[in-house]
Parts: C-alpha cells; sequence; structure tokens
C-alpha cells in the first residue's frame, strides 16, 4: 500500500462509492476534510469500516464516517474497537443505539495509565482468530467472558487485560492463555475423564486448579516442541516454579505424558496433603463436564458424518471400497477388509472434505479413529439416492424465527451476536423423516 | 510501429540478445517424477505446463531441466502489459535503417532454445494465443509483421506456468489453451525435504530451516483467511538468507516473510505472534 496520504478529493470520492452519497443528496466533504488529516494508514481503516458497516446499512456506514476524522485524530485512540462497538450496538438496537455508542464511546475514551497500558479483547480478537487459525488449520470460535476457560470449541478469553507492564505485554499474555486453551483441546487435556479423581477431593474447585495448573505444565512442554517462542514466554511470565512442584513440573514435561498423567500426579498431591496452587498469570480455570459433554456430542456428529459419506463412497464405488454395496448395513468393521485402505493408514484424502474434517477432528478428540467408527450409519441415513425429495417442507423465513445463533461474519473478522436465523417447520403427516428441513437468513 | 522498406530487412543479430546455455548446474530437488516426465515431453516435442503456488520451485525447475537437456532457456515473466510484439518481435530505428528484432519468443524459436513463459494467464488475451500454432502438431511461429512462418526445430520446447490459488475468473485458463500441454503438479516440498532446500538454498543450519518450514506451513494454513497464499519456499528462503548475514531471526521473518505476504493490520499482527511463537 502506497504510503501517501489520501487527498480531501480522493476520500470524498471513495466514500461516496461506499455509500452511494450522492444517490442520498449528501456530500461527504466534511468528513473527507477532517480524514486528511491522517496518516494513510488510518485513513484506510477508517473506509475499511465505513465499508463493512455499509454492508450492513449505508446510514450505519454515514454514521461511522462522519465521526471517524474527529475521533480517530485523537492521540492512542483505539479506532477498531470503536467501530466494531459501534457496530454491535446496531445489531442489538438498530441506528439511534449506534449513534449513542459511537458517540459516548469517545467519551469514556482511556485516558488513565492503566487503561493505556491496558489492552482489551476486541483489539486483539482480530489477530487471535488469525494466529488460531495457523495453528489449529480451522476458524475457531473465540468469546470473551468473565471465566477464562474452553470447551473445547469456543474460547473464552477475558474482556481485557493489564496484568503485564505494558500494551504489548498484555498482548502476549493474550496469545499465551489462547495458546493454552488451544492446547487444552489440541492436545488431549478433555481426553480422559477426571471425575473419578475430583470427586475424592473435599473442595472441587481446588482440585479444578491443580488440574490446570498440571496440565499448563503439561501443555507448556507440548507447545515448546513446535513453538518454542511461546512456550519462553509462557515461561517467562510464570517465572520458575516453586521447589515441590518443580519435580512434578519434569514429570509432566516428558513427551509421552497425558491428562491422565496431570490426574495422577493429583492423586498423589491429595494423598500428602495439597496447599493452595501456584497462579501463573496465564491461569485458566476447567470445566470438564461441559466440555466433556461437548466432545461427546460432536464425537457422535463427527461419527455420523463419518459414516454416511463411508456409505456413499461404497454405494458409489463398491468394488474399489472393498464392501458389498451394505443394504442391510453390516457392521462393515466387523470384516476388516471393508475399512478403506486409506482410512486405515490415516490417509484421508479420499474423503469428501466435510468428512475429511470430520475424520481429524474425531482423530483428535479419541487419539486416533476406532475402527468400530468406520461402519456405514444405520437404515435411513442420508443416502445419495434419497437426495432432494423437493424442497416443499422448506419454511418461509418469514415470522419470529424459532431461535437465534451467533454466527461468524467473515466481512467483520468477529461473531455477530444472534445474526442466524433458524425457522422450523411442521412435520406434516406424508413427510418423509429426512424431509425435516432449516432455514437461515441473516438479518438484514 | 513504422512499415518497414524492403530493403532494409536486416537480420538483427547485432541488436538482439544472444541465447545463452546454463553452464552450472542449478540446485533442484525434485519431488516426484517431473524430472522423466519433462524429459519424456521435451523428446517428444510435447509443451509443457508446470501448475501451482508462487515460490515452490517452478522456475528452478525449469533452470534445471534446460541444464539437463544442454537447451539454451528464455524467460519471459508475463504481466498485464505483455503484447504480442513483446514476445514476437517489432520494428527499430536504429540509425536511419528500420530494423527487426526478434522478441524472446521468436528467438527462442529460431534457436532452439526452451522459452519458459512464467505466469501465463498475467498476458493479455490477445498475446496467449501467439503460443497456439506451436503447441500443436503445427509446431511454428508465424510473425505476421514480417509474414514469416518460421518452424520450430525439434529442440524448441514452449514451457509455461500457472497458478490455479488465484481464484479468479479473470486469471483462469481457457480450455482451448490449456489443454495444449502435458501438465505437471507443484506444490510445497514435504516439510523435511523443503527444509534441506531452505537451508542450501539459505545457508542456515537445520534447525533454524525446520523453524521456517514450520512457520511456511502456518502460514499456507491461513490460504483465504487472511492471506491470498501462504509462504512460499522462496519466501522462507529468503529469511535464511537474511538469517544468515547474521539478522536476528524475527527481525528477518518479519521482513522477508510477513511483510509480502499481508498487509491488512489483523493478518500482519497474527504472522508476528506466529514468527514470535515459531522462533
Ligand atoms: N524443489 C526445489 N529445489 C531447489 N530449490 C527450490 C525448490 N523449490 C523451491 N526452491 C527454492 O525456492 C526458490 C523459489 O522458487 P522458484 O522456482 O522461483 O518458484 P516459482 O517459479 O514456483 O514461483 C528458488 O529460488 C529456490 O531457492
Ligand atoms: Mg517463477
Amino acid at each position: 500500500m502506497s504510503e501517501r496520504k489520501l487527498f480531501a478529493h480522493e476520500l470524498e470520492a471513495r466514500l461516496d462509492e461506499l455509500l452511494l452519497l450522492t444517490l442520498r443528496q449528501r456530500s461527504a466533504a466534511l468528513p473527507a476534510a477532517q480524514l486528511e488529516a491522517l496518516p494513510r494508514q488510518q485513513q484506510e481503516r477508517v473506509l475499511h469500516w465505513v465499508g463493512i458497516a455499509a454492508q450492513t446499512s449505508t446510514e450505519l456506514g454515514w454514521a461511522i464516517a462522519q465521526r471517524a476524522g474527529t475521533r480517530a485524530a485523537q492521540p492512542g485512540f483505539a479506532l477498531d474497537d470503536w467501530a466494531r462497538a459501534g457496530l454491535e450496538a446496531h445489531d442489538a438496537g438498530g441506528l439511534a443505539a449506534a449513534q449513542a455508542r459511537l458517540d459516548e464511546y469517545a467519551a469514556a475514551a482511556p485516558d488513565s495509565a492503566s487503561a493505556a497500558r491496558g489492552v482489551t479483547f476486541a483489539a486483539v480478537e482480530g489477530r487471535l482468530a488469525g494466529f488460531l487459525h495457523a495453528l489449529d488449520g480451522r476458524p475457531m470460535q473465540l468469546r470473551c467472558g468473565p471465566r477464562t476457560w474452553t470447551d473445547g470449541e469456543t474460547l473464552w478469553l477475558p474482556e481485557s487485560l493489564d496484568l503485564a507492564a505494558d500494551a504489548a505485554g498484555n498482548r502476549r499474555l493474550y496469545t499465551v492463555i489462547a495458546a493454552l486453551l488451544w492446547a487444552q483441546a489440541r492436545f488431549g487435556t478433555f481426553n480422559v475423564d477426571p471425575e473419578p479423581e475430583l470427586v475424592q477431593w473435599a473442595d472441587r474447585d481446588t482440585a479444578l486448579d491443580w488440574f490446570s495448573l498440571f496440565e499448563g505444565m503439561r501443555l507448556e512442554a507440548r507447545l515448546a516442541l513446535d513453538l518454542p517462542g511461546l512456550a519462553r514466554d509462557m515461561a517467562a511470565l510464570r517465572g520458575p516454579w516453586p521447589a515441590e512442584l518443580a519435580p512434578v513440573a519434569a514429570r509432566l514435561a516428558r513427551p509421552e505424558a497425558s491428562a491422565a498423567d496431570s490426574l495422577a500426579c493429583m492423586a498423589e498431591l491429595r494423598r500428602v496433603g495439597a496447599g493452595d496452587t501456584a497462579h501463573p498469570p496465564y491461569r485458566t480455570t476447567l470445566d470438564p463436564l461441559a466440555a466433556r459433554r461437548l466432545r461427546a456430542a460432536r464425537i457422535a456428529r463427527d461419527a455420523g458424518t463419518l459414516r454416511r459419506a463411508l456409505n456413499i463412497m461404497r454405494a458409489i464405488d463398491p468394488h474399489s471400497r472393498g464392501g458389498a454395496s451394505d443394504s442391510e448395513y453390516p457392521p462393515l468393521a466387523a470384516d476388516g477388509d471393508s475399512v478403506p485402505a486409506e482410512l486405515q493408514s490415516g490417509d484421508l484424502q479420499g474423503l469428501p472434505p466435510d468428512a475429511r474434517a470430520a475424520a481429524q477432528s474425531l482423530a483428535q478428540d479419541l487419539d486416533g479413529i476406532p475402527p468400530e467408527l468406520l461402519r456405514p450409519a444405520g437404515p435411513g441415513a442420508w443416502r445419495p439416492e434419497d437426495r432432494d425429495e423437493g424442497d416443499g417442507a422448506v419454511a418461509a423465513a418469514s415470522g419470529e424465527p424459532d431461535a437465534l445463533y451467533d454466527e461468524w461474519d467473515y466481512r467483520r473478522g468477529a461473531w455477530r451476536r444472534d445474526w442466524c436465523h433458524l425457522y422450523e417447520s411442521e412435520d406434516r403427516p406424508g413427510n418423509t423423516p429426512g424431509s425435516m428441513r432449516c432455514a437461515f437468513a441473516t438479518r438484514t | 510501429m513504422t512499415a518497414p522498406n524492403s530493403s532494409a530487412r536486416n537480420d538483427l543479430r547485432a541488436v538482439a540478445t544472444p541465447l545463452v546455455q546454463i553452464a552450472k548446474e542449478p540446485y533442484y530437488h525434485a519431488t516426484g517424477d517431473e524430472l522423466e516426465v519433462f524429459a519424456a515431453a521435451a523428446a517428444s516435442g510435447l509443451p509443457v505446463m508446470l501448475k501451482g503456488p508462487t515460490g515452490c520451485g517452478k522456475t528452478r525447475f525449469v533452470e534445471h531441466m534446460a541444464w539437463r537437456l544442454k537447451r539454451p532457456l528464455v524467460t519471459v515473466a508475463c504481466h498485464d502489459d505483455l503484447t504480442t510484439s513483446d514476445l514476437v518481435g517489432r520494428y527499430l530505428i536504429v540509425g536511419d535503417e528500420t530494423v527487426w528484432m526478434d522478441g524472446p519468443l521468436t528467438a527462442a524459436v529460431r534457436g532452439g532454445a526452451i522459452c519458459y513463459l512464467d505466469e501465463i494467464v498475467e498476458a493479455r488475451k490477445d498475446t496467449t494465443v501467439v503460443i497456439h500454432p506451436l503447441t500443436d502438431s503445427r509446431r511454428a511461429l508465424p510473425v505476421e509483421k514480417r509474414g514469416e512462418y518460421i518452424e520450430a526445430p525439434p529442440d524448441f520446447m514452449l514451457v509455461i506456468s500457472y497458478n490455479p490459488g488465484y481464484q479468479s475468473v479473470l486469471k483462469e485458463m481457457k480450455p482451448s489453451t490449456r489443454q495444449r500441454f502435458v501438465a505437471l503438479d507443484f506444490d510445497y516440498p514435504q516439510a523435511e525435504v523443503e527444509a534441506g532446500i531452505v537451508a542450501h538454498e539459505g545457508g542456515v543450519d537445520a534447525d533454524t530451516a525446520t523453524k521456517l518450514v514450520r512457520l511456511g506451513t502456518l502460514t499456507r494454513k491461513l490460504k483465504g483467511a487472511g492471506l491470498d497464499e501462504g509462504a512460499g519456499t522462496r519466501l522462507l528462503v529468503h529469511a535464511a538468507q537474511l538469517i544468515a548475514k547474521g539478522m536476528a531471526p524475527v527481525t528477518a521473518c518479519t521482513a522477508a516473510i510477513a511483510r509480502p505476504l499481508a498487509d491488512e493490520p489483523d493478518t500482519r499482527h497474527a504472522l508476528d505472534d506466529l514468527i514470535a511463537a515459531v522462533f
């Protein structure tokens, strides 16, 4: 990108293009004149947000354009946070709410020393999303909330951090926490059932604190294999382990250590009597029950997806897959040769993308794909020939939705609350079981 | 362009760049059967298309094959202003004479060279059409401005490269063009192989090369999620070269990998975080 500032007439033209202002007989001359004073990067940032807002509503884009010049001129102004806050307010309460939010945000602009070094979740959400996507290979769902934890699918991070002495340190702390939560899901914290150990502790919260601490030790060592810089940051943040914990840390740092070892360490500690845990600044909490509930649902879903894909592959190409076209759905894993060789060898390239993703997710949850999952689904499963019986059952996307979901808006690079609307339709007599359909509509 | 007067139809060896043969073996690590396929296509007079992401060794491979086959190599980096005249040739005024100068394609055809048109889809559509007669049984280049029809000698070979990664309708290659070529798929090499290449080309130790490749692999996950394409081997080699000169790895990777890849702030920061995590 060229570093030359845009002149007012260029800014005016770009705003006009984004917001179709001439059509509305409005002039961008004033906002453009204000934006002219900003450095190029900030000018582009403003235009970026105006463009994103305009995809929701040109009025919202105009609201941002009108205010951005004076706001962004304030030193240290968090333009991205401000714009995101405006968009969120618009989602929740419409244009008036957005305008109010955009105006009052300036009044609440950070000026104290702690706010200057403090970092908000909104300020790091985009970069963390990219960072985790690269680590995981898939987009991860990020949220902020009072508790720092993961259920294995969504990562909940603090709303803001100001523990470190400067903003860079607090951003690094965010990165470490996010990576640690990701590592819990990725490297098997939820693949063991901790309940038999947890119930033996008088205080469940203390027990979970220890579990979390021991898993942190194990995962730091696991992360050090591929991401030594990150592990170094973790070590620097926590400082040296207290002498009495050092042997445990060394034991959990062995490459073959698993979450079961963390539980074993807890059992030993329990016998000698446990005090309070050490509290590293990247401390997370654990909710194994919630995580394992989701994990069970995920395994069932992924197993279903994988089985259906195998069904289809066999139906299309029974010979090369080695199975009969299984009209009676025998448990194919019983005869070993019906498991496609490429799956046994861990090569998933032959699967369609969604099934490949399911297989990868299963392998992560179960440390490999158990053969009993490599069976086709039971009767009534989706097969190529009972697709598309007409979409008559699809409800018209009108009236009040039956459920609302948060959904990822790739343009904003953020999750949007209640953005996805679910409409359910009555299952009329004569409809086949498969004819229940959901119609999604995005709010406009 | 001035029309020539027939007496001035001079041969322009004086102006044209001479064809050069590659003297020293260009280092190339084969990752599949590409050496055999290319050699067979060369022996049969078939044109070859190299498909794959940027910086994964296509150009290096052609250089290596030209050396192997002992044929001169003419490389043309295609861009959207590339005209037919740029490829085929044009009349120039030299002193008070109008003289013809062969373009790189014509020079390659005459000299029995390998002509490598890099990133062919970047060139204007009419440009791609001039290569058609060279890619079928005619194996000839009509030079319309000169009224000349040059039959290619057996050693002439046309090679094009094409990056299917950019998902743009404008940058798609038409079937009428693509179905004329023997195609070779290129991709980033396996991690260990790529680390060997980076160590060799960049002059760094195995540990540094492994980390660079790990970083490269992570950035490739961001394709379509902030990046058009992840870091190719070339960028990893560049970073390695800076490190070999004594630059700190994080600084080198920021300059040679993160900055060239992304402009968008969130993506740039995500890359910064990845670099800090890997080193
Ligand atoms: N298989 C390979 N063998 C040797 N060097 C390679 C190989 N692949 C990539 N490289 C290195 O990467 C650099 C970029 O490769 P290049 O051939 O220019 O890529 P492309 O033409 O595909 O964009 C080369 O200069 C070389 O250093
Ligand atoms: Mg090239």
